[in-house]
């Protein structure tokens, strides 16, 4: 047995007896309010009354709610409805009629309406084991899909889905991505809406990692190093690949070997010419934060929590400054994930008060989607 | 005539002793005294108390912290009462509830990554300087590495060492195959063995 084999045993017996038995509850107190049809008192009997009626009005609520958007090429904001292709086949601008979401597992992508956040379809993994690390739309519809798939716990490969113009996903093939011998951390995923660059973090299974900005057409790739254990985050791309924005970890940082940061950053980095280190490149605020760049490259748009509010910062990249906050949203059940379309006009947010949601940049309007908020989400791409 | 012993695993109602000593599993032999018919939750909390303990320090050295590990592991326990109906004659408690709480220890470190906007709620781990709980520094510098590495690897580590199971049962329980535990493992170890090497 070697001396690591040892001192993880050794380990692992010091941290389980840090808990005794007089360390935790001598019975389980949830069991028995939990059990099927057990105490069922006159407040569960009424639910259960009530939820059928509640369940068609809400129904009811929904399908006028449905009727009405798909009906209305303009919402508010001008997003086409799931019915006004005319109107988008017009209107360049228009954002795509569908978005990505990459379930908390990893078990599934699926894929929902723009227009109503409604879910109309999932890819799942195609083997047990396999599980989703990445999602990313491209194309100038949003159509195409670009997904890492990692498997065997030290693999990540990548692949693409075309939807149909309902949103029903195509088979995944190959992306032409060279395949990974590492893992890619949540949201550590993007590419561009042309699918000219994609860039993600990786952590390889040897206690290294990197940034990566790959332009497949071109066979271009810019990469810096990571020291082990670093956990870079929240990945976004300006329209061609030229600046990345990344977040770093509070524990680990962006930097060259010899030394353990502790401040969280997030920072734009020029990928040509490249940035000569990370460390310290680049840094617009000092917090760890979901982060995306204008397709321009030019503002930063970061979410922050300021109290009970999430908040929509746009930072310019040049001077670093607070430019204005765009808006800000109850954050009771929200991650401040959000995502951009690809002409840098609108934000989706994953959940605002228990709502999918649009926010249009220019005027800081958010519109509520129909759909219920999704919860915890680990990327979107739109 | 169908198989009393098959319908014994099915929750319908009071689980016979005999059905709660299998679905103990490992810990049959302990329960073999049992005189009285349990019902669901009686059985689980038997199971709870034999195991309970044993669950939650699986679960601290995954998570790290004692009263998530706690809330991991109690979760587990509702989700085998949910789905008691669901476990087969092949499958015991005891295996069902460490996938789950391997699981829902992953899910754990998923929500912290997705909530760092957030503001913490849970403890230091008990690797951490701040929590100073292990007293021994190279067990703590050892865990703070084994904090490091991707979940998969942390998870066939701690199984492997901390459980002491074969190859073979890990990737039964993380469902994987057996030489993606071993090579996981493998790998685990050099970078465990290249982080360590600089600190001790």
């Amino acid at each position: 047995m070697s001396a690591i084999e040892d001192l993880l045993r050794k380990a692992y017996a010091d941290a389980a007896q840090t808990v005794t038995a007089a360390d935790i509850a001598p019975e389980l107190p949830a069991l028995d309010v939990r059990a099927p049809q057990a105490h069922r008192g006159p407040r569960r009997m009424a639910i259960s009354l009530l939820a059928p009626i509640a369940t068609a009005v809400i129904v009811v609520v929904a399908a006028v709610a449905i009727s009405r958007l798909a009906n209305r090429p303009d919402i508010a904001s001008g997003v086409p409805g799931p019915t006004s292709s005319a109107t988008a086949s017009t209107n360049q601008q228009a954002p795509p009629r569908f978005f990505a979401a990459l379930s908390p597992t990893g078990k599934s992508i699926q894929i929902r309406s723009a227009s109503t956040g409604m879910l109309l379809a999932r890819i799942a993994p195609s083997a047990k084991g396999q599980f989703f690390s990445g999602v990313a739309a491209t194309g100038t519809d949003g159509r195409t899909l670009l997904v890492a798939l990692e498997w065997g716990g030290c693999k990540t490969r990548f692949y693409k889905s075309v939807l149909s113009p309902a949103g029903k996903p195509g088979a995944l093939k190959s992306a032409g991505i060279p395949v990974i011998d590492g893992t890619l951390p949540d949201s550590a995923f993007t590419a561009t809406p042309d699918g000219s660059a994609v860039a993600f973090a990786d952590y390889f299974c040897n206690g290294t990692g990197s940034l990566v900005v790959d332009h497949p057409r071109t066979g271009r790739l810019v990469s810096w190093a990571t020291q082990g254990g670093d956990q870079l985050d929240s990945i976004s791309l300006s329209a061609h690949g030229s600046t990345v924005s990344v977040s770093g970890y509070e524990y680990a940082g962006l930097g060259e070997q010899g030394s353990t940061r502790l401040s969280p950053v997030t920072a734009v980095l020029r990928t040509s010419p490249q940035a000569p280190v990370l460390d310290g490149q680049g840094v617009v605020v000092r917090q760890y934060s979901r982060a995306k760049l204008s397709p321009d490259g030019k503002t930063l748009y970061v979410c922050t929590r300021d109290g009970a509010q999430d908040r929509l910062d746009a930072y310019n990249v040049a001077t670093k400054k607070l430019q204005r906050v765009v808006s800000s949203w109850a954050s009771s059940t929200g991650n401040c994930l959000f995502t951009l379309d690809p002409a840098g006009q609108y934000a989706l947010i994953a959940s605002v008060a228990g709502h999918v949601s649009r926010l249009n940049l220019g005027v800081g309007k958010l519109t509520p989607l129909p759909a219920t908020g999704i919860s915890w989400p680990l990327l979107l791409a739109w | 005539m169908r198989d009393a012993a098959q319908d014994r695993h099915r929750y319908r109602g009071p689980v016979t002793v005999a059905g709660a000593a299998d679905l103990l599993g490992d810990c049959r032999d302990e329960q073999g005294s049992l005189t009285q018919v349990a019902d669901g939750s009686e059985l689980i909390s038997e199971i709870y108390r034999t195991h309970g303990l044993g669950l939650v320090r699986l679960a601290l050295v995954l998570v790290g912290d004692k009263p998530t590990a706690e809330d991991v592991v109690q979760d587990a326990f509702i989700g085998l009462f949910r789905g008691l109906d669901r476990l087969s004659d092949n499958n015991n408690a005891l295996a069902y509830l460490r996938v789950s709480v391997v699981n829902r220890c992953r899910s754990v470190h998923r929500a912290r990554r997705a909530a760092f906007l957030r503001p913490t709620h849970h403890e230091p781990t008990v690797w951490s300087a701040e929590a100073a709980v292990l007293a021994d520094e190279e067990s703590r510098l050892t865990l703070q590495a084994v904090s490091r590495l991707p979940a998969r690897a942390r998870e066939v580590i701690a199984l492997r060492y901390y459980l002491d199971m074969p190859d073979a049962e890990i990737a039964a329980t993380l469902g994987v195959s057996r030489g993606t535990v071993s090579s996981t493992a493998s790998r685990a170890l050099a970078s465990l063995t290249h982080a360590l090497g600089e600190q001790l």
